[in-house]
């Protein structure tokens, strides 16, 4: 062991330079009759080239945080970036949700006007049924990350929830009374219907929004949302994307290529069946430099 | 930034600028992966790993650039991520992403050598922080063994470089190791 690392120290001094010149022949005439010698040589050749590697990771790490953060703190990255600040996603059903065979004669007792497609040059208008806002999700990039935030449509609702304590024992062996988190209770669909799901959850849909969006190209950034409405088709397919509040063109347009551009969710169900459900997001765009076109997301 | 001042940047040891200038080529990347069944993860993985390459080309004597920086890291990613599909799956020989042209040889012998250095680093990794730490300081800062035994907690000059000299010990063994299981794998 003592050898082996007399021998290390030796070929750590000849790579560093630090021989004299006999030393230096002197090794290298060992080199050409030892091929362990050459090998343990070579060895710590490509260490040390792995020591440089690894040296340059924290600066790539870091850079990494960086260009995440540059989307949202602009005076880091110097570019022109597109925020999502609050992606919500609210659930509508359609009345076939719950009674097919009632719905074409049922009468129309709440509508939202979803599509003003131009779809063939003809405006398209269809209309979706409010029937019960299922789940609605809200999500406000703070500190650096999505949070979940209660929808304050149903505060009302959540106050109920707090009645309903449930007991935690924790790692120290306290135990908490504490409630369900608002987001868990707003999850609780009836067991027989089933939101659909874009695959890998909403961080994943958040990270395909977030790979996928591009600041449309125009001379002036706006700020602004773009509500966006689309349809879960029971076979996972979007379809009728449309615009439910516009920007403008350029916006709308982009806010509509990423919702075609989506891959299949797993659709939504009703007692087993999957059923098409309509989805309406807000997509906020937020540009360093544009005047400021919407009030602050709390 | 552009290209020239990026490399300037690199040259100058601003790591942190060139770096956060070079993230606006991930997306692509990022594309480039997800549309041969990989993730973003992965191609953010495969983009530091370009990144790592590129930083150290750029800093080697009389490196200039023959294509711009883009084509540059997007030509070493498709060739890392082609790498990683193989060792997946290795029936995939003979693929070609996306049917781009294979990259020149001198691209080739590059990431020949990088994936040896990608693996002894992977080695030295292992060996937890404190090695590594001990080993950067050395090799990379040139910081002297007085001071580095002083800023890690060691009794002395002695004692960190033994420490050093134990540690590239061991992560020659693991290295060795890796190469090992790497050959039985292609074999």
């Amino acid at each position: 062991m003592r050898k082996e690392l007399e021998l290390l120290e030796l070929v750590d001094r000849y790579l560093n330079g630090g021989l004299n010149d006999a030393e230096r022949a002197a090794f290298e005439q060992r080199l050409t009759d030892n091929a362990d010698l050459r090998a343990m040589l070579e060895d710590q050749r490509v260490l040390r080239e792995g020591i440089a590697r690894a040296a340059l990771r924290p600066a790539v790490t870091k850079a990494y945080r960086a260009h995440r953060f540059g989307k949202w703190k602009p005076w880091l990255g110097g570019a022109f970036m597109v925020v999502i600040a609050v992606v919500g996603i609210d659930l509508w059903k359609r009345t076939s949700f719950e009674a097919p065979q009632e719905t074409e004669q049922k009468e129309i007792t709440d509508t939202v006007p979803i599509a003003n497609e131009p779809a063939d040059g003809q405006p398209r208008t269809t209309r979706y049924e409010v029937d019960t806002i299922v789940d609605t999700v809200y999500k406000v990039f703070r500190n650096g990350r999505w949070e979940t935030t209660p929808n304050p449509m149903r505060e009302s609702e959540a106050q109920a929830d707090t009645a309903a304590a449930v007991i935690l024992q924790d790692e120290h062996g306290t135990v908490r009374s504490t409630t369900p988190s608002k987001t868990e209770s707003t999850m609780a669909v009836a067991p027989t219907e089933t939101r659909p799901e874009f695959p890998g959850g909403m961080a994943a849909f958040y990270a395909f929004l977030e790979a996928n969006i591009r600041h449309p190209d125009l001379e002036k950034p706006v700020n602004g949302a773009v509500e966006v409405g689309f349809t879960i088709n029971p076979d996972g397919r979007v379809v009728d994307a449309a615009i439910v509040k516009g920007l403008n063109e350029a916006y709308n347009a982009e806010a509509l290529r990423v919702i075609r551009s989506m891959p299949r969710w797993k659709p939504g169900t009703a007692n087993g069946k999957s059923v098409p459900c309509r989805l309406q997001m807000p997509m906020e765009f937020r540009n360093p430099g544009a005047g400021s076109d919407s009030p602050e997301v709390k | 930034m552009s290209d020239p001042e990026i490399l300037q940047a690199i040259r100058d040891g601003r790591d942190h600028a060139a770096f956060t200038a070079l993230y606006v080529h991930l997306p692509k990347v990022i594309r480039l992966v997800k549309a041969n069944s990989g993730g973003r993860d992965e191609a953010k993985d495969i983009f530091q790993d370009a990144l790592v390459i590129f930083h150290r080309k750029a800093r080697t004597e009389g490196f200039t650039l023959t294509s711009s920086i883009s084509t540059f890291l997007f030509a070493i990613c498709r060739n890392l991520w082609r790498e990683e599909l193989r060792r997946r799956d290795r029936s995939l020989t003979d693929w070609k992403l996306e049917g781009l042209p294979d990259e020149p040889a001198d691209l080739t012998a590059l990431l020949a050598r990088e994936g040896e250095y990608r693996t002894a680093e992977q080695a030295l990794r292992s060996l937890g922080e404190k090695c590594l730490e001990v080993l950067k300081r050395f090799y990379i800062l040139h910081e002297p063994l007085t001071q580095i035994a002083r800023a890690l907690g060691f009794a002395g000059e002695g004692a960190a470089k033994t420490r050093k000299y134990k540690c590239l010990e061991e992560a020659r063994r693991r290295y060795r190791q890796l190469v090992d299981t790497n050959t039985i794998q292609h074999a």
